[in-house]
């Protein structure tokens, strides 16, 4: 509760203009708005660089934000848009591989390749289905919450977590069955 | 595989770690873009209508002496790419402004379309060096970096090294191939200044 006022209060503040306001409410959401970007796009660069996009755009339409909705799920709708625009521009894709085989050489460890293999599997998602499987998996919204972030409907987003996870299931396959076997 | 078996599969993997300095600078970061991207959208805003009119009349005019004359337009390219004093003063207020505020941090500073962006070294660990401006103009239009030799900055998707020579003259080294922007055929054209030029 006093974690909620004091959010009010720098908001507030922000709203006003206040750069170090603003300072504070980065740091409460920073980690979680980098996870987001992460692994939206399986680039530790890019992902900073939305992740500072993500917080400008906050900053200059938090004049416009309003209590009805968590100033998290706020945060997330613009990320996610930012992450989908990014989707859209020309050798993203190509460069995200790229980005991919030179960590790839970097590690051999099992964990790294496995981690790698599940975040590529991701990235085979469309932007709009790997937004609803980080959206609920990873961050925990309901599909309400999902819905709202995505600026969609809840039946929406059930169909692109049925299809997200069909295919995930089918290029994850393999990883899981590795997993059980060096389990056993 | 169940429903839940993908969750845990999923949630095994965590996003990437980074240090705490990463975490206490990275507010920071974005405040100063804050503070000083306004400053450099309406300056730009101005520049483009203070330019407007001379550019212009300068068109026309020079529409008229191509009719005349016949000049190609690949001289009005050659033209178009040069380092202006404008765009020199301009870069060097921007840099004073944020390696005050980040002392042997600043990486790069990038102009483009959209705006300038920073790129700034985690720990203050650039060392002191002469900047330059370095203005890159290819087939997605040109944009003003202003660096130092030895440093790496992202153009297009691309990670390239930059390095300067006695002169000023810039190259931009990339992992499989090199700009110089002297070679016609390059598909980018590359030109430079020391920052602190004689203005």
């Amino acid at each position: 509760m006093v974690e909620l006022d004091d959010e009010k209060a720098w908001i507030s503040k922000c709203q006003q203009g206040d750069h170090e306001a603003f300072e504070l409410l980065i740091k409460r959401y920073q980690h979680m708005i980098h996870s987001l970007t992460f692994r939206m796009t399986g680039s530790v660069a890019e992902a900073e660089d939305l992740a500072q996009d993500t917080f400008i755009q906050a900053f200059r339409q938090i004049g416009g934000y309003r209590a009805e909705a968590r100033l998290s799920s706020w945060l997330y709708r613009i990320a996610v848009n930012l992450c989908l625009n990014w989707q859209k521009r020309q050798h993203r894709r190509e460069r995200l591989y790229s980005d991919w085989s030179q960590q790839q050489e970097l590690s051999n460890h099992p964990d790294h390749r496995r981690n790698q293999q599940i975040q590529d599997a991701l990235l085979k998602l469309s932007p709009k289905q790997r937004a609803a499987i980080i959206l609920t998996t990873y961050d925990g919204l309901n599909h309400a919450e999902a819905a709202r972030a995505l600026g969609c409907s809840e039946t929406t987003i059930s169909w692109r977590l049925f299809a997200a996870r069909a295919k995930l299931k089918r290029l994850l396959s393999n990883v899981h069955f590795k997993e059980v076997q060096h389990e056993g | 595989m169940k429903d839940k078996e993908l969750d845990d599969l999923l949630k095994s993997v965590s996003a990437p770690a980074r240090t705490d300095e990463y975490w206490k600078r990275f507010p920071q970061k974005v405040t100063a873009q804050l503070h000083w991207q306004p400053q450099a959208a309406a300056r730009s805003d101005t520049n483009a209508r203070r330019n407007l009119k001379p550019f212009l009349a300068w068109g026309f005019g020079f529409a008229t002496i191509c009719l005349i004359l016949g000049v190609n337009l690949s001289r009005w390219r050659g033209h178009e790419l040069s380092v202006n004093m404008p765009q020199l003063v301009q870069a060097k207020v921007y840099y004073h402004e944020i390696e005050t505020l980040f002392p042997n941090q600043v990486k790069a500073i990038v102009f483009d379309r959209e705006g300038a962006h920073m790129i700034l070294a985690d720990k203050a660990e650039v060392p002191n060096s002469t900047p330059f401006y370095v203005r890159i103009c290819g087939p997605k239009g040109c944009q003003g970096i202003i660096t130092f030799s030895g440093q790496e900055v992202r153009l297009d998707g691309e990670n390239f090294e930059v390095l300067a020579d006695a002169h000023g003259q810039v190259m931009l080294v990339g992992n499989d191939r090199v700009w110089s922007g002297s070679n016609p055929s390059d598909p980018i054209r590359i030109e430079s200044r020391p920052l602190e030029a004689n203005l």
